[in-house]
């Protein structure tokens, strides 16, 4: 629930328990927990070292307000340096590194990244 | 009619040692700094910036082909990676930028196929100097031996370990094929020109650089550091790849092995070099 939304329904709560809510009121409330606003994806990829989610960041790339960022040239400036810490400050994983069935050898190199997202 | 390809004559000499071509082997990358006097950089930036300019007619220029596809330190490293009577290209292109332009994806050129072998050299020459505003060319220096679908790569942003082309106008940057690469933004108004052609082995691998007697192929050191591929994970992949370009770059390709575990070339302190002494 976004934050408008939570906060209509604590109004609505009230209220209800002042015996003034209206119909009126209601609607507003599903109008703001139905719609998505002006809310739109971020995604966040991080190519990682290994499949762990605390592994050192070795490559990112940005999608927010509807733009493409490859992010600071230098890696020392990238916002996040672990998958942890882009969890810790809300993103949300939705793909986890895939490649089980190759594995290392000295014929195949795996590529670890984690795709995340974030509704702002 | 096509047109005869051109080849180095006998008399280039090679310029690298066993070291620096084995650091070659690792990076997939080696650098000459400015070596292209600015005499010859004018007139090539001039030239390409006539209407109309075609950079593919520089191939059969005498004058380009003597000051930079011969140029002795250009030519001096072809000939230690590709052997003598290497071919000089057949085709040049430009990748001309005149104000800013957004950046382009990281990518592998057509035909990449990652090989622990090195028939073909793609060059780079700044004929201007380059700044991070003009959207420097980035390698991903040891990418030439990670094989990856240019699907794949597309996506990436900023890789640790990338290295830019920003150097002096001159500079003449000699790459393996499959190297991964990408053009930045570009965010000034200069006007950018970028050569690239291929020089290809027309001989059979023999270690005829700049070697020496003592080289040490059994302790030699073929792990390559990257922030990108090591970290403590990816060092111990590199070492094999890396070794057996090396070996084959030395007409050692029947010699080169793998026994497993930490073997050579890993280590040379364990009973698998056997098979190198039978």
């Amino acid at each position: 629930m976004n934050s408008v939304a939570a906060q209509q329904l604590e109004q609505c709560i009230e209220q209800l328990r002042q015996g003034e809510l209206t119909e009126q009121r209601l609607r507003e409330l599903g109008k703001a927990l139905g719609g998505n606003g002006s809310r739109r994806q971020s995604l966040l990829y991080l190519q990682t070292a290994t499949t762990a989610v605390t592994s050192d960041v070795i490559g990112m790339l940005q999608v927010a307000d509807g733009e493409v960022s490859d992010g600071p040239f230098d890696p020392a400036d990238w916002p996040y340096k672990s998958v942890l810490d882009a969890i810790n400050a809300g993103w949300r994983v939705i793909r986890f590194p895939a490649q089980l069935l190759s594995g290392h050898s000295p014929d195949m190199h795996v590529t670890c990244e984690f795709i995340l997202e974030k509704w702002e | 009619m096509a047109q005869k390809a051109l080849r180095a004559t006998d008399n280039i000499k090679p310029t690298l040692t066993d070291e620096e071509v084995l650091e070659f082997c690792k990076t997939g990358l080696l650098t000459l700094k400015g070596v292209i006097p600015d005499s010859t950089n004018s007139w090539i930036f001039d030239y390409l910036d006539e209407e109309g300019a075609d950079p593919h007619q520089l191939v059969r220029d005498e004058r380009f082909i003597d000051e930079v596809l011969l140029h002795p330190a250009v030519a001096g490293v072809v000939r230690s990676l590709l052997g003598a009577n290497f071919q000089l290209p057949e085709w040049m292109a430009n990748h001309r930028l005149v104000g800013p332009e957004g950046a382009r994806y990281w990518h592998i050129d057509a035909g990449s196929d990652f090989e622990r072998a090195c028939n073909l050299l793609q060059v780079f020459y700044i004929p201007q100097s380059n700044s991070m505003e003009m959207g420097p060319t980035l390698f991903l220096p040891g990418s030439h031996l990670v094989p990856i679908a240019r699907e794949d790569i597309e996506r990436f942003g900023n890789l640790t370990g990338q290295v830019a082309t920003t150097a002096p106008a001159g500079s003449v940057f000699v790459t393996a094929y499959s190297i991964w690469h990408r053009q930045p933004d570009k965010v000034d108004q200069s006007t950018r020109n970028l050569l690239k052609w291929v020089y290809w082995r027309t001989t059979p691998p023999a270690r005829d650089w700049n070697a020496r007697a003592d080289f040490d192929f059994a302790g030699a050191d073929y792990s390559y550091m990257s922030n990108y591929f090591c970290g403590g994970h990816r060092k111990w992949q590199s070492v094999p790849r890396v070794a057996e370009m090396f070996y084959w770059l030395c007409g050692k390709a029947d010699e080169f092995h793998l026994v497993g575990g930490s073997g050579w070339p890993y280590s040379s302190s364990d009973p698998g070099m056997y098979s190198r002494r039978r």
